[in-house]
């Protein structure tokens, strides 16, 4: 069916018999629609999950700007479809669209699906099924989309490893232009065809691609890793990441997408900095994003000028993996509350730091506002855990944080904490019901009057790839369950609520996270059984993977509960985000011992390996400061 | 000052929703750079306030919002700013001042003219189903709601039903505080054979009398 036809197929039969049709429309403010037929190069941006969680991803803004901002290039959007449109998709053969011209998936050049969380990987699959592509690499000729990744799952895309065509490692504004020219030499004319082999081949040479069909895994008779190593002359034996050395001068889009849905981060973002190096040792984000660079204010002033006029939005997000970092926030902040705080527009923080200062600048953004929740994340129940986990927080930053925030008029706190940390004990849960009484009885104190709240929200704690705690096993699900029970009878009482995670989709993360190539089979056979939108609870079912498991006679166990030994090699080794192995490890002997690694802004460098081995500097703008206390 | 804008939700604009309208409306006039007047209160907002909600799925050529201005401008220039601001799917069609203590869009409006497309019965048959329809003093629907739904009498908010063309209801529905008529209501009344292809909201009016049909706006001064 021609584009028109389906175009108008679908809005005129379809989207009157599903819910949310706005997430179908294609057609929102700042949403560009260039002519396909004169374009040489066309590439699909896949987002695996529903609109309204892939249009709040700054990353899919970044590059659906620039790569639509050259000459000869287009880029679409496609999302996970809800489950009521796919049921009419399959039952009526109609391919999964782009929303901009309501092409098929497969009449792309290039679909580049984000991996921002494991438990989309099913909902990958089912997106190349839809759009009638077949899984398996190997299986695609030239006249297949080549289908690359990205994100911050691609530090380990192993388990995907037989789907894709090649990663993007690191930040892809620094090297999608580059691939997208590569299939633009290749296809020659609009109406070419991209010789597989030789793309790989040159892509494979690019800064931060990874094609994993030139790797060999050879494992041992125990089923760990032996090596990973290059099939192919001349590829790289570890791929490095590719990195923005200046946020001032890349790219940042002028006229983002404004949707006509309300979508999960409905505000402006402005990206202040990018990286992270407090060092929780839990973190992915915090090792895989590292340097530390931040966006000069100037340029943030005009950033947001410019964005506040092309969009039209009433709130701007200061966004980061921690924005009370970011040395000039205070600036920055009260100087767009002031030239924006009278047209109505607020200024507001992703989250907020356990301590007095953000507390008080959240205060100062937000002073004629109505207070709703205020969310903190302490991690961890006691000072020792809390140490092992570097997470430079105390007891008293925490109660100064909340009594700030009573004082301020906010009646209800939110915890964030993790369970089955490594070395965890009963005690540091006991802390944590512990530091939640402490603060409700402290809100008590402050709100006279009133009643305040305190939620305390657990997560069960996932080993990551490039962490210091990549070696640890995750604890057993029983263990788990266990544990939120021994919380959930520590957490009754007037004002105290308690929430949690499912453990099983916890587990699964896991598994994935830390997989290897093997797992791709248990990843389609999963999907085949039903398996998609695993992020949402009341889609997932952990009854598909069981199966799946079984059928290819792999033992998630292996992933996710065994303690690695020192030389175990790591089916992700060879690919190089910077931070060194070595650094690691010894990171991870601190945390057993219970000492802290100070953050290295605070001016002592611990040799993670970063700055030397990806040959950048972390860029502050300002003095360093506002740390949490070391320990 | 207080503008009364005028504005068509047709095409794909049909599948917003009216949070979605208002969305819309808001950061199209925040684009347009218009000097908007915020409500006072916890969360600053700009004043504007719409007309009876609209189903998602349902074109409409008459909706209304009025929307209140720090400084005075020109209508026309509002009218030409926002026209330039708005996405696919809404259209600005006229706009006008209206007094600051002019009722809302909701207090003036009595009753709303539809065209309902629809399909399953040849041009006779519903011009009978018509006839029926009308001749009968009360009328009782199901209306849905959030306990199951009520039986509701659709009679009296009944003012005028006709088809124009082969498969074109024309319908004129009672909307206003006191009790409403949905244009699928009527259809389901009918005959329920009947399939609705669309439905077009074609004008909102502040009377409904026999002889005195007074779109809204024209009511400015009422």
């Amino acid at each position: 069916m021609p584009s028109k036809e389906l175009k108008s197929y679908i809005v005129d039969n379809v989207l009157p018999r599903v819910e949310k049709p706005a997430r179908y429309l294609g057609t929102e403010w700042n949403s560009v629609h260039k002519d396909w037929d004169s374009t040489l190069v066309r590439m699909a941006f896949a987002f695996p999950d529903l609109y309204e969680v892939g249009m709040s991803h700054l990353g899919l803004a970044i590059l659906y700007g620039l790569v639509n901002e050259q000459d000869g290039m287009l880029l679409e959007r496609v999302f996970a479809p809800a489950p009521d449109l796919e049921a009419i998709l399959r039952q009526e053969g109609l391919p999964l669209f782009s929303l901009e011209s309501y092409r098929p998936l497969s009449d792309f050049d290039v679909v580049g699906f984000t991996l921002q969380y494991e438990l989309t990987y099913t909902t990958v699959l089912n997106m190349l099924d839809l759009a009638g592509i077949p899984l398996l690499a190997r299986e695609r000729g030239r006249e297949h989309p080549l289908i690359i990744g990205g994100g911050p799952c691609a530090c380990n895309p192993e388990p995907l490893a037989p789907f894709f065509d090649c990663f993007v490692l690191g930040d892809g504004e620094e090297v999608l232009l580059k691939l997208l020219e590569l299939v633009g030499e290749l296809k020659g004319t609009p109406n070419g065809r991209v010789n597989r082999e030789e793309f790989l081949r040159r892509a494979a040479g690019l800064p931060g691609i990874y094609v994993p069909s030139f790797y060999e895994v050879v494992y041992q008779e125990d089923d760990t890793l032996k090596e990973v190593r290059p099939k192919v002359l001349g590829v790289p034996e570890r791929v490095k990441k590719a990195v923005v050395a200046d946020l001032d001068t890349t790219y940042f889009p002028s006229r983002p997408i404004v949707p006509y849905l309300e979508v999960v981060h409905d505000r402006l973002m402005l990206e202040i900095m990018r990286g992270c190096t407090r060092g929780c040792r839990f973190c992915q984000a915090g090792a895989i994003y590292r340097p530390v660079r931040e966006r000069d204010i100037k340029v943030l002033l005009r950033q947001a000028a410019e964005l506040l006029r092309t969009t039209g939005y009433e709130e701007v997000s200061l966004t980061s993996l921690s924005s009370a970092d970011y040395s000039c926030i205070e600036e920055l902040a009260l100087a767009l509350a002031e030239a924006y705080g009278n047209e109505g527009i607020s200024i507001s923080f992703p989250s907020l730091r356990v301590d007095t200062f953000s507390v008080r600048l959240a205060h100062a953004l937000q002073k004629f506002r109505k207070k709703g929740t205020l969310t903190l994340a302490p991690e961890a129940g006691t000072q020792r855990l809390r140490d092992v986990i570097n997470k430079g927080v105390t007891a008293e930053d925490l109660l100064s944080a909340t009594g700030e925030a009573f004082s301020a008029g906010w009646q209800h706190i939110k915890l964030y904490f993790m369970i089955g940390l490594p070395t965890e004990t009963e005690e540091d849960l006991k802390g944590i019901a512990e530091l939640a009484r402490q603060v409700l009885e402290q809100g008590r104190r402050l709100t006279k009057g009133k009643k305040p709240r305190v939620t305390v929200s657990v997560s069960s704690f996932v080993p990551k790839p490039h962490t210091p705690f990549q070696w640890e096993p995750q604890a057993p699900l029983g263990e788990l369950k266990e544990k939120q029970k021994f919380l959930r009878s520590r957490l009754k009482g007037p004002g105290l609520y308690f929430s949690w995670h499912q453990p099983e989709m916890s587990f699964l993360e896991a598994v994935l996270a830390r997989g290897d190539r093997r797992l791709g089979q248990a990843l389609f056979v999963a999907w085949r059984e039903g398996a998609r939108l695993e992020g949402w609870s009341e889609h997932f079912r952990y009854e598909a993977w069981e199966k799946a498991f079984k059928a290819c006679g792999l033992d998630p166990a292996f992933y996710a509960y065994r303690r690695r030994e020192y030389q175990e090699k790591f089916p992700w080794d060879h690919l190089d985000f910077g931070v060194s192995k070595d650094f690691l490890w010894e990171d991870y002997q601190r945390a057993l011992a219970g000492q802290v690694t100070p953050d290295c802004r605070s001016g002592r460098c611990w040799a993670c390996g970063v700055c030397p081995g990806l040959k950048v500097k972390m860029r502050l703008k300002g003095e360093a400061r506002n740390f949490a206390p070391t320990g | 000052m207080r503008l009364r804008v005028k504005f068509a939700k047709v095409g794909i604009g049909r599948f917003l929703s009216q949070l979605e309208v208002m969305r819309a409306l808001q950061r199209a006039a925040r684009r347009a750079g218009l000097p908007l007047a915020l409500t006072e209160g916890f969360n600053p907002h700009p004043r504007m306030s719409f007309g009876p909600a609209l189903a998602v799925g349902v074109e409409s050529e008459a909706e209304y919002v009025d929307l209140e201005l720090k400084e005075p401008q020109a209508p026309g220039q509002v009218l030409e700013a926002l026209a330039r601001e708005l996405p696919v799917g809404l259209k600005v069609l006229a706009a006008w001042e209206i007094p600051l203590d002019n009722p809302s869009i909701t207090a003036q409006v009595r009753c709303a003219a539809y065209q309902v497309e629809v399909e399953g019965l040849a041009p006779g048959q519903i011009k009978e189903a018509i006839q029926r329809l009308l001749a009968q003093e009360e009328v009782w629907v199901l209306r849905k709601g959030k306990e199951g739904g009520r039986k509701i009498n659709i009679r009296p908010g009944l003012y005028q039903l006709e088809l124009k063309g082969e498969a074109t209801l024309e319908m004129l529905l009672s909307l206003s505080p006191e009790g409403s008529v949905r244009p699928e209501e009527v259809v389901q009344a009918l005959d329920p054979s009947l399939n609705i292809k669309n439905i077009r909201r074609t004008a909102l009016y502040i009377s409904c009398g026999p002889d005195r049909l007074i779109p809204l706006e024209h009511g400015r001064h009422l």
